[in-house]
């Protein structure tokens, strides 16, 4: 176990170098940059406001060096550079956004599973009863309507019946049930296609299990059924879950840029939704980096956890 | 003791079983939840205490009905009652406080006032400005300057307020000089061409020097008459900022904020430009009254803005009471929000006639050599069609001049010069051979936040009266700005729309840029070998456009000089003509007549359009005698 954990920790800083290449190369193919937007989007048709925003960006230099001085100042220095449209360095405002985007993630993770779990569990209890059928109703549903209608949903229609917001203005930590409240319903949306997904899986899951030798022996043993469901079912159906909690962070993440746009958070999402207009190269390539590394980790995180919880599987 | 305490936890061994064991007991305790809530066959008969309570509640209607009733009263009697202060507030006449709570779309990009103008609302209320110009009154007012005087076509002198001083955060609160300004003023044309400011070079480029005689007496000669020097220093660009702050920061004030004297000041900057203002202490207002500028300080306390990207976010907080003004990015809200809106409690609308200016700007180089293709484009297009099916009717014909200067050609002499004429298209399309000018088809672009229905319907009627595919490249706002600016033969379009929102300070920069090689039409490929740019065009290349560039350019540049109104009004005229009879290589687009914009009835005094928007230099961020009812 020891050796695949190396391994796989030693994996990721290709990974990310190869992330950054892609991300890289494809911010620089398509049409645009930052000297466009700052410049032309002023009508300063002026070769020197280009010369002078490209120059300080560094956009002027070959590409090869241009990537090799932006990832030796990641590795080296930590440091993800200055943006433009922001004109400001990156890092102070990416260690705050980091740590708002992570809140939603883990609640709507959190809330993923509340719903998931019970919902499959008792979905596979009542499998072919009227239960089964709404609840499997109600997490296809959930996969299959979009976040950000859901959320859109809920940003108007209370302001437009009641006058009233459910979700206020973001205020941080200090107001703290204010604040739980701003997380709360954003990482619900996104867990709500999350937790469709995740009933799924623990109904079929457990569905398998509930038809399996063990089972059987554990009622012919005149085991009284919730014991049967909490101790002979439940436990071995958990370890499929972990295959696809891995998958549902880069759900999360995906959903975060939206919910971050309609709910005003400010995120990584929100951020990186701006720098994509502004053509702001620097955050986008630092927005990118963070969220794969980010991933990776998590999935690294999962498949060891996977291993530890299922004794057979052998790395 | 505590580590003790501690260390068992992180000593203890957590086995799988305890963690297999852990998940499921959370996973039923939240399964038993789910199958109560559920319900199943079982659970059809009500608990008792439930249908006792059902029962009593069916006994006993009238009595909820006439707690709703009584609440929706109660709730009418609450809405009545604050229509009735707002209204005997306003009666009552000014008064002084409050917070005035605001939205944008654009996050803040810095805080120069010499360098940024996307999403500058900032520079508009924590900055003095000479002046303010109002296009409804076609006037300008004094903000730091008192009183001022033209002795030559090439010298303003301007008399300053007496009390003027920066905010106590800027250069310790000292009194503002002539001195400042020069240095405000002098360091436009070095932030254009070493900060890469967004700040049009037109609202300098005409600065020659500055006299300071004395502390209050600030002297401006101009390089030439320019005949728009007096609006443009409304401009919110021309801030006037602390020189100290300025040269402690490094020279620019990107990341700087308070450095100026305005009636406001940054009390908090947030994440994604959440921002709040409160009141300069040091702001002593103006010794008489004019226009917007009140004699005392502003009246509202402060102001809350908020960076709103989501348009439905926007409008849900309008309409929770926690923003005053809901408007678009450009222009105003729609006819339809409009009327959703009207019957709002503590809503109102308010609407004007709009400044907004639209174009379809031809790539000059592809262009320029086909004038009957030019035509035929111009003659294909159903442009009453337009008003009628994309502005809903409530439209007028675009001018070069925009729909607000007096100089405006008539509606009428725009449709005979711009007219509709599908059979005539088709002939000049054909007999200049247009099929094997343009073998491909046309493109244009197709941009969401120009205006899709207007794009749609142009490439609809060009495909249908003139034969020729038309493809839609769908762009974002970044590929558009680099497609239209690209230089002349790599643009990927033939043709697009192109929206003006921004400078209502100077009428004649607003409309007129998008047709002249100095200003968008350059961008667009319309050049001259006259042109500051020339040097980097192939000579043969201008050679293609000159012809059609140089008559454009000379009017303009004559009519911007020409202080007689009357001769200037003519010399407008006779560009406008030019303009629409050339065909190249921009086309005025229809535009709405009116605008309209939502504002709660608390705030009192608001500008109405076209001066309403704030990007324009007394847009209502500048208006001091704004009030709310409910301070």
């Amino acid at each position: 176990m020891q050796a695949y954990i190396i391994r796989r920790l030693l994996l990721v800083p290709f990974t990310l170098i190869l992330i950054s290449i892609i991300v890289f190369i494809f911010m620089r193919a398509v049409p645009g940059d930052a000297a466009d937007v700052r410049c032309g989007a002023a009508g300063n048709f002026d070769q020197q406001c280009f010369d002078v925003v490209r120059e300080e960006l560094g956009l002027n230099e070959n590409k090869v060096n241009q990537y090799f001085k932006w990832l030796g100042d990641i590795v080296l220095r930590g440091d993800f550079g200055y943006s433009l449209s922001q004109r400001a360095h990156i890092n102070e405002e990416l260690g705050k956004r980091i740590w708002n985007t992570a809140q939603i993630g883990l609640l709507s993770i959190a809330f993923t599973l509340l719903i998931g779990i019970p919902v499959g569990a008792v979905s596979a209890v009542r499998s072919g009863t009227m239960s089964d059928y709404v609840l499997r109703f109600l997490a296809v549903m959930g996969l299959s309507v979009p976040n950000f209608w859901i959320a859109t949903l809920v940003v108007i229609f209370p302001a437009v019946w009641w006058g009233t917001r459910v979700a206020p203005d973001w205020v941080g930590w200090e107001e703290p049930l204010t604040h739980l409240q701003i997380l709360a319903i954003p990482a619900f949306i996104i867990a709500l296609a999350g937790g469709g997904t995740i009933a799924r899986i623990v109904r079929s899951s457990m569905l398998e299990v509930l038809r399996s030798d063990q089972v059987r022996t554990a009622r012919a043993k005149g085991l009284r059924e919730s014991v049967v469901v909490s101790r002979h079912v439940f436990r071995p159906s958990m370890i499929a879950l972990f295959t696809i909690i891995g998958l549902q962070f880069s759900l999360v993440l995906g959903g975060s840029v939206i919910m971050e746009s309609i709910f005003n958070i400010p995120g990584m999402g929100l951020w990186v939704i701006s720098a994509v207009g502004e053509r702001d190269f620097m955050i986008i390539q630092a927005v990118v980096v963070v969220f794969a590394t980010w991933f990776l980790l998590i999935t690294l995180l999962v498949d060891v956890a996977y291993a530890w919880v299922d004794p057979r599987i052998r790395y | 003791m505590a580590e003790a305490y501690w260390g068992k936890y992180w000593r203890r061994r957590i086995s799988r079983r305890r963690v297999l064991a852990g998940s499921a007991a959370v996973a039923a305790g939240a399964a038993g939840l789910v199958a109560v809530g559920c319900g199943d066959d079982d659970d059809d008969e009500p608990p008792a205490a439930t249908a006792a309570a059902t029962e009593a509640a069916a006994d006993e209607p009238d009595e909820s009905a006439a707690t709703e009733a009584a609440a929706t009263e109660a709730a009418a009697a609450t809405e009545a009652a604050a229509t009735e202060a707002a209204t005997q507030a306003a009666a009552a006449g000014p008064r002084a406080g409050g917070t005035m709570k605001v939205q944008r779309a654009f996050s803040d990009t810095g805080y120069d006032p010499a360098i940024t103008i996307t999403g500058y609302q900032w520079a508009a209320i924590t900055y003095n400005h000479l002046l303010g110009y109002s296009l409804i009154e076609d006037e300008a007012w004094g903000d730091a300057a008192a009183s001022w005087e033209q002795p030559d076509p090439l010298t303003i002198v301007f008399n300053l307020e007496p009390n003027l001083r920066f905010n106590p955060e800027a250069a310790d609160g000292r009194p503002i000089t002539s001195q400042d300004i020069a240095y405000s003023f002098a360091r436009l044309p070095a932030a254009f061409t070493d900060l890469a400011s967004e700040v049009n070079p037109l609202q300098f480029a005409f600065m020659a020097g500055f006299d300071m005689p004395d502390a209050t007496t600030f002297g401006l000669q101009m390089r030439y008459p320019w005949v728009s020097a007096i609006p443009s220093l409304g401009s919110t660009s021309l801030g006037i900022v602390a020189p100290e702050v300025v040269e402690a920061n490094g020279g620019n004030l990107t990341q700087t904020v308070n450095a100026g004297g305005g009636a406001y000041m940054f009390e908090s900057r947030g994440l994604d430009g959440f921002n709040s203002y409160k009141r300069n202490p040091n702001y002593a207002g103006h010794t008489t009254a004019r226009g917007r500028f009140t004699k005392d300080p502003p009246y509202i306390d402060a102001w809350e803005d908020a960076h709103i990207t989501d348009p439905a976010a926007a409008e849900a907080r309008f309409l929770a009471g926690d923003a005053d003004i809901l408007t678009g990015i450009v222009g105003g809200i729609d006819a339809i929000k409009a009327d959703q809106l009207r019957g709002e409690d503590g809503v109102n609308i308010i609407s004007g006639p709009t400044n907004t200016h639209l174009v379809m700007a031809l790539d000059a180089l592809k262009w320029a050599r086909f004038p009957q293709l030019r035509e035929a484009l111009s003659l294909a297009v159903d442009w009453d069609g337009y008003i009628d099916v994309v502005l809903d009717g409530n439209g007028i014909r675009g001018a070069p001049v925009g729909p607000r200067f007096p100089a405006v050609l008539s509606q009428e002499e725009i449709r005979q010069l711009q007219q509709f004429d599908p059979e005539r298209a088709r002939q000049l399309w054909e007999a200049g051979g247009g099929d094997v000018v343009f073998p491909d088809g046309l493109t244009t672009l197709l941009a969401t936040f120009t205006d899709t229905r207007g794009t749609q319907f142009i490439a609809q009627s060009i495909e249908e009266n003139l034969g020729v595919r038309v493809k839609l490249e769908p762009v974002d706002f970044a590929t558009y700005v680099s497609s239209l600016t690209a230089p002349p033969g790599s643009k990927i379009w033939h043709f697009a729309l192109v929206v003006e929102n921004s400078l209502s300070t100077i009428p004649d920069y607003n409309a007129l840029t998008h047709y002249v090689p100095t200003g968008y039409g350059g961008a667009f490929g319309l050049f001259t070998h006259e042109h500051p740019q020339a040097a980097l065009i192939p000579p043969e290349v201008i050679d293609i456009t000159h012809d059609i560039g140089k008559p454009i350019q000379d009017l303009y540049n004559a009519q911007s000089v020409t202080h007689d109104p009357e001769q200037r009004n003519g010399l407008l005229q006779q560009l406008q003509r030019l303009i629409l009879t050339q065909f190249c290589c921009t086309f005025p687009v229809p535009v709405n007549a009116t605008e309209q914009h939502a504002v709660r009835t608390r705030v009192m005094n608001v500008p109405p359009p076209p001066d309403f928007k704030d990007n324009g230099s007394m847009g209502y961020r500048r208006a001091q005698n704004m009030w709310l009812a409910d301070a």
